[in-house]
C-alpha cells in the first residue's frame, strides 16, 4: 500500500502572488520532477496524490504551509530530492511521517501588521466590545462577532501601526480569514489596513502546534 | 530601473493572475550581472500566458542564454489592469528575470507571430522607454530587432526596427550580440554597427534602403543607400537541423500557460505546397530530427520538468518520415508515467488507423480535419490535395472508434471561389453525416456533431497567393449568408472567424513602409492585444487609415500584377518568385502539383542546404 508523508514548507517573497490552484499544480509538477516514488491518483488525468492542509490567500505569507503526499509503501526515497526541486520561495522546511489527520487543524497562529492611525491601546480596546462585520460564505451572509474566531491576541506598535499576534480560527468547522480583522476594525470606526500577513503555524485543540 | 516586485503588494494583488508579472519560475535563467556585458531583452507582443506557450521563445532563450556574458530576459504585454496600475506608478516595463526596465538592455528582440500584434510592440516600446522610431534612438543601446514569421515582410514596421532577423533565429540572434560585444569594444557608432549588419546573411537593416514609387502607389525602386549594403537578404536557416540547439530545460510558468507542457519540434518546412500557405513556403527547405533525438529530447524535457504532457510540434506531424516508430517509442515511455501524447497537426490523407487508435487511446477528443475548401475543384487551386476519398475514409475510421464530434476547418474568399465551392461545404457536411449513420450501430456514438469553422481568406507574402486580391467585406458576408441558408440541420454548427480582423491582416501582411504612421496613430490611441476580441476596436483602425490618408483596400483588395515590385521582393526566402508565379499560374487551371515526397517540384529551397530535402 502506501505511506502519507507530510511537507511543511514556507511561502514568501514573489510567490505570495501564486493561487492555490498555481500552487497545486507546481507542487505536482515538483513532486514528478524530482523522481520520487510518489503514489499517484488512477482513472482518467492521473496525477501525483497530493492534498493541502489550508488554503493561503492570495498575498499572504506563510512560514508552516502543509501537504500530504503518499510514497509506496517499503519503497525508499531521498527527501533531498524533494527539497531540491521546490523554488527558494516555497522552500521545503521539513519532510515527516503524516500522523495527524488536517481536519485536527482548528486555528492557526498569524502575525498581521496592519497601518493605522490609531496606537496600540485603541485597538486593543476595540476587541473588548464587539466587532462586528458581514462575514460571506459560499451559502450565507451573516453578521458575526469575530472575537468569537479569536482565541488570542497580543497587540503591540510598530511604525506606522500595529502588529498582532494571534490564534484565529482555521480549518473546516470554523474559519475566519484575517482580512475581516481590518474590515470589523474599519466598521468600528478606526481606519486601517491591512500591509502584511504571514501564517506562522496551524494549531489543534488546546492550542498545541499541528505538525 | 529594477524593480522589486514583493513591493507591488498594494496593486498587484488587484489585478488578475499576478504571477505572470514576477518570474522567478523554474528553469528560468538568472546571471550574475558583473560578468554580463550584452543584455538581451526578448519582447513577446502578447500576454505572459501565450507567450510562454510559445516553442521559439524557449529556443532563443536557452541559445542566446548558452552564450557566456549574454543574458536574455523575457517581457510579455501585460494585461490592461497592469497596464493600467504601471503606468500611474511610472513603472517601465520591467523583465520577468531581474525586474529590469526594458530601457536598459542593449538588444531588444520582438517575435513578430502575427501582423495584428505590430500596435502592442509599439505599445511594449513605449512602456518599456524607448523612443518609438529608430531614428530617435542613440548609442550602442536599444537596438531593436524584429524576428519571426511576420518579419519576412517587415515593411509596415520598417521605421521602428533598426534590424530584422530573417529566418531561423536560433544561430543568427547568438552571432548579433556576439557582434555587438565586438562593436562595443571597437567603439563603433550606431551607423557604423548597423552597417556591419546588414552585411551579415540574414539580416535587414530597413534604414539602409530607399523606396521610391509610382503615381499609381506601386513601388518604383527599392535601392540600398550604399554600395556595401546587399540588394537581397537571404534568410538564415539551420543546416543540420537533427544537431541544432534544442533546450534541455524548460521554464515552468506557475500561473498556467495556454499550451504548458512540453513541446518537441519534428521537422521544419512542409512538403504540401498548399498555395495559400506562407508557413509551408517560408520555412522549407524540410529538414527532419532523427526519431532517436526526438526521443532522448523528450525524455529529459519531461524528467527536468515533471510536465504531464507532450506535444509533437510541426506543420504536418503525419508527414514525419518516421511518424509510425517515434509514436510507439514516445507511448511507450508516456503511458506508464500517465502523461498524455498530443498529436496536433495531423492530415487526413494519411491517417491510419492504428495511429487513431493509438492516440485515442491516452484521449478521447474532437477529430478535426482542415480541408480548406468544400469542392474538390477548389482544393485542386489551393492545391490541398485531400480527396473526397480522403474523408470518407478517416470518417469512417474515426466513427468506428467512437468519436462523434467533428471539426471542419474552411476558408471563404479563395482565388476563383463560386458560390458552388460554398454550397459544397455543406454538401461535405451532409455527406459525413451519412458516413455516421453508415457505421455499425454497436461501435458509433449515439449522436454526431460536426463543427463548420470558417475563415476568411488572407493573400500572404511569399505564397502562391501573393499576387491575389482579396473579397471586399460586402462579399464575405454574402457568402457566409448564402452558406447559412443552405444548412439545413442542427447537427451542424457554424462558425465564423471575425472577418474585420482578416481584413486588417491582409493589408499589414502585404503592406509597405507607408502604414507606418497608421500603426503609429492606432498604438497613440490605445490599440493593443489587437488579438484579443475585448481589446480589438475596428473603429481605431477606421480613424487612423483616414486620419493618415492611407487607402486600405490599396493593399488588400488590389489584384498585382506579375510584374509589380513587392514590397517584400529584396527579402530571399529560397523559395524562387518564378516557382511562386508557376504555381499561381496552375492554381487557375486547377491543376494540383505533388508533394515533395512524391516528387521535387524544383522550389529552390534545398540549394540552400545544398542538398535533397528529409523528405
Amino acid at each position: 500500500m502506501f505511506k502519507d508523508m507530510r511537507v511543511q514548507f514556507c511561502k514568501k517573497g514573489d510567490a505570495i502572488y501564486f493561487s492555490h490552484l498555481d500552487l497545486q499544480r507546481s507542487v505536482q509538477r515538483a513532486l514528478r520532477r524530482s523522481g520520487i516514488p510518489y503514489w499517484s491518483t488512477g482513472g482518467f488525468s492521473p496525477h501525483p496524490y497530493c492534498i493541502f492542509a489550508q488554503p493561503l490567500s492570495l498575498g499572504f505569507e506563510s512560514q508552516g504551509e502543509l501537504f500530504d503526499f503518499r510514497i509506496t509503501e517499503g519503497e525508499d526515497f531521498d527527501p533531498e530530492a524533494l527539497k531540491r526541486t521546490f523554488p527558494e520561495s516555497l522552500k521545503i522546511l521539513d519532510i515527516y511521517p503524516a500522523e495527524n489527520a488536517f481536519k485536527k487543524i482548528t486555528a492557526a497562529t498569524y502575525e498581521i501588521e496592519l497601518k493605522t492611525g490609531r496606537d496600540a491601546k485603541i485597538i486593543q480596546k476595540a476587541f473588548e466590545g464587539p466587532l462586528t462585520v458581514l462575514k460571506k460564505t459560499k451559502r450565507s451572509e451573516k453578521e458575526v462577532d469575530i472575537r468569537t474566531f479569536i482565541h488570542r491576541m497580543e497587540i503591540s506598535g510598530i511604525a506606522g501601526g500595529v502588529k498582532m499576534d494571534c490564534d484565529i480560527a482555521t480549518g473546516n468547522e470554523k474559519s475566519l480569514n484575517p482580512t475581516y480583522i481590518e474590515a470589523a476594525l474599519n466598521q468600528a470606526g478606526i481606519p486601517c489596513s491591512l500591509t502584511k500577513v504571514t501564517r506562522i503555524c496551524f494549531l489543534e485543540d488546546g492550542g498545541k502546534v499541528f505538525r | 530601473m529594477t524593480y522589486n516586485t514583493e513591493e507591488f503588494k498594494d496593486f498587484l494583488l488587484k489585478v488578475q493572475k499576478p504571477a505572470r508579472y514576477v518570474g522567478g519560475e523554474i528553469g528560468c535563467t538568472i546571471k550574475d550581472l558583473s560578468k554580463v556585458d550584452i543584455r538581451f531583452g526578448f519582447c513577446f507582443p502578447d500576454i505572459y500566458d501565450i507567450g510562454m506557450s510559445h516553442l521559439g521563445l524557449r529556443i532563443l532563450y536557452g541559445a542566446l542564454n548558452e552564450q557566456e556574458g549574454t543574458w536574455c530576459e523575457r517581457f510579455f504585454q501585460p494585461w490592461p489592469d497592469m497596464e493600467e496600475e504601471m503606468r500611474k506608478r511610472d513603472i517601465r516595463l520591467y523583465s520577468m528575470e531581474s525586474h529590469t526596465s526594458l530601457d536598459e538592455f542593449d538588444l531588444i528582440g520582438f517575435t513578430l507571430q502575427y501582423e495584428m500584434c505590430y500596435p502592442t510592440v509599439l505599445n511594449m516600446l513605449e512602456l518599456g522607454g524607448i523612443p518609438l522610431r529608430s531614428e530617435e534612438r542613440e548609442g550602442l543601446k536599444n537596438i531593436v530587432v524584429g524576428g519571426g514569421p511576420c518579419a519576412y515582410n517587415p515593411e509596415p514596421l520598417a521605421p521602428f526596427f533598426d534590424i530584422f532577423s530573417i529566418g531561423e533565429g536560433e544561430e543568427a540572434l547568438p552571432e548579433l550580440a556576439q557582434k555587438l560585444r565586438e562593436a562595443k569594444a571597437k567603439g563603433l557608432s550606431r551607423q557604423e554597427f548597423l552597417r556591419e549588419i546588414a552585411k551579415m546573411e540574414g539580416f535587414y537593416v530597413p534604414s539602409l534602403y530607399e523606396v521610391t514609387y509610382h503615381e499609381d502607389g506601386t513601388i518604383s525602386s527599392f535601392t540600398p543607400k550604399f554600395e556595401d549594403v546587399p540588394t537581397t537578404i537571404k534568410k538564415r536557416i539551420i543546416k543540420d537541423f537533427d544537431k541544432t540547439y534544442y533546450p534541455k530545460e524548460q521554464m515552468i510558468p506557475f500561473t498556467e500557460a495556454v499550451h504548458d507542457r512540453v513541446t518537441i519540434e519534428l521537422f521544419r518546412g512542409c512538403i504540401r505546397g498548399c498555395r495559400f500557405c506562407q508557413a509551408g513556403m517560408l520555412f522549407r527547405p524540410i529538414r527532419c530530427k532523427s526519431a532517436d533525438t526526438l526521443v532522448k529530447d523528450a525524455c529529459t524535457l519531461l524528467e527536468n520538468t515533471g510536465y504531464e504532457q507532450l506535444s509533437l510540434c510541426s506543420l504536418s506531424s503525419s508527414d514525419y518520415p518516421e511518424i509510425e516508430s517515434l509514436v510507439d517509442q514516445l507511448i511507450r515511455y508516456t503511458e506508464p508515467r500517465g502523461i498524455n501524447l498530443s498529436l496536433p497537426s495531423l492530415r487526413v490523407d494519411n491517417f491510419s488507423k492504428e495511429l487513431a487508435a493509438k492516440i485515442t487511446g491516452v484521449r478521447k477528443s474532437t477529430f478535426t480535419f482542415a480541408p480548406e475548401a468544400g469542392s474538390q475543384r477548389m482544393r485542386d487551386v489551393i492545391n490541398k490535395n485531400v480527396s473526397e476519398e480522403d474523408i470518407e475514409k478517416s470518417c469512417r475510421i474515426a466513427f468506428e472508434n467512437g468519436n462523434s464530434s467533428v471539426k471542419l476547418y474552411f476558408m471563404m474568399g479563395l482565388p476563383t471561389e463560386t458560390d458552388e465551392d460554398i454550397a459544397a461545404i455543406n454538401s461535405m457536411a451532409d455527406k459525413i453525416i451519412g458516413y455516421f449513420y453508415d457505421t455499425d450501430k454497436s461501435k458509433r456514438n449515439r449522436y454526431i456533431k460536426i463543427a463548420l469553422s470558417l475563415a476568411t481568406f488572407i493573400p500572404k507574402p511569399f505564397t502562391p497567393f501573393q499576387w491575389e486580391a482579396q473579397n471586399s467585406e460586402q462579399e464575405i458576408h454574402r457568402k457566409q449568408d448564402y452558406l447559412r441558408s443552405r444548412i439545413k440541420t442542427k447537427q451542424v454548427t457554424l462558425s465564423y472567424h471575425d472577418c474585420k480582423t482578416s481584413l486588417l491582416e491582409a493589408i499589414l501582411a502585404r503592406g509597405d513602409r507607408r502604414l507606418a504612421p497608421v500603426l503609429e496613430e492606432v498604438a497613440k490611441n490605445g490599440g493593443k492585444l489587437d488579438a484579443w476580441t475585448e481589446h480589438f476596436d475596428y473603429q481605431r483602425w477606421a480613424d487612423a487609415f483616414a486620419a493618415c490618408k492611407v487607402d486600405g483596400d490599396f493593399y488588400s483588395l488590389r489584384k498585382r500584377s506579375f510584374d509589380e515590385i513587392l514590397p517584400w521582393d529584396h527579402i530571399d526566402i529560397g523559395v524562387s518568385k518564378a516557382y511562386l508565379q508557376k504555381e499561381a499560374e496552375k492554381a487557375y487551371q486547377g491543376q494540383t502539383t505533388p508533394n515533395c515526397k512524391e516528387s521535387c517540384s524544383g522550389c529552390g529551397a534545398n540549394t540552400m542546404i545544398g542538398r535533397k530535402c528529409d523528405v
